[in-house]
């Protein structure tokens, strides 16, 4: 089966998506539930961003193969965080972090998440035909394709607001683990 | 200092939508090590566990 530059693009922009429904149910358990996420488990969205942005520059210039690469170490690094909080609940006796959704806590689920991420990218590599395709036909950033540039503008905004929110949960300063209260916040009611 | 990491990615795809790709590329670079350090700082953290 051939991939060419504008289905790769598609599918690109489809994973994309995927990341950005997963940071956007991150943000639902942090506000609806109350659950401020620890500074590991804000290290996994950082994973699960700076493998949004190898798939951003797919979207943007076409697929190429570094930008698959570039995924693949957004998603090692993610994956090695959520491997490491695993193993610290893996202990008996030291609890977990953070409610189980589905019998399984977040970090593990975003441990599997990373998994697939590495399957599909090691997949999506299997298709050589998305790199050859003429220039005049991927011409252009984003290659004309709207769902592209609607999934890149989502990925902007999130990491953005991940950014804000961050900000406000730990301060410019070290995160506290566990974080109990958002600190930017309880700071400005001190000053006044 | 976390929300840095955020910011950095989020100006790395600017760059990259700007055509700036050298930029784009350096500053992913500096997240992915800047990562790698708060990693080891939070990994490394003691346990207050009780056995």
């Amino acid at each position: 089966m051939m991939i060419d530059t504008q289905a790769s693009r598609t599918l690109n922009a489809i994973g994309l998506l995927v990341i950005c429904i997963v940071l956007v149910a991150a943000f639902a358990m942090q506000f609806f539930l109350n659950e401020l996420p620890c500074p590991l488990c804000l290290l996994q969205r950082v994973g699960l961003v700076a493998v949004g942005y190898g798939l951003c520059l797919n979207l943007i210039n076409g697929p190429k193969p570094h930008n698959y690469g570039i995924m693949l170490i957004g998603a090692i690094f993610g994956g090695s965080v959520s491997i490491r909080q695993i193993l610290l609940h893996i202990v008996p006796g030291t609890g977990a972090y953070g409610s189980p959704v589905w019998g399984l806590h977040y970090y593990t689920w975003a441990g599997l998440c990373f998994f697939f991420i590495i399957l599909g990218t090691a997949v999506m590599l299997l298709f050589e035909g998305q790199f050859k395709t003429p220039r005049a036909a991927s011409a252009g950033k984003f290659g004309g394709n709207r769902l592209a540039i609607f999934a890149f503008a989502m990925m902007v905004l999130l990491s953005a607001a991940n950014s804000v929110s961050t900000l406000i949960e730990c301060g410019p300063t070290v995160c506290a683990d566990p974080p109990k209260t958002y600190k930017l916040i309880d700071e400005l009611k001190k000053a006044d | 200092m976390n929300a840095l990491l955020f910011l950095l990615l989020t100006l790395a795809m600017l760059a990259a939508w700007r055509d700036k790709m050298l930029w784009s590329y350096s500053i992913f670079a500096v997240t992915m090590a800047l990562g790698i350090y708060w990693f080891k700082f939070h990994a490394t953290t003691p346990l207050t566990v009780h056995l």
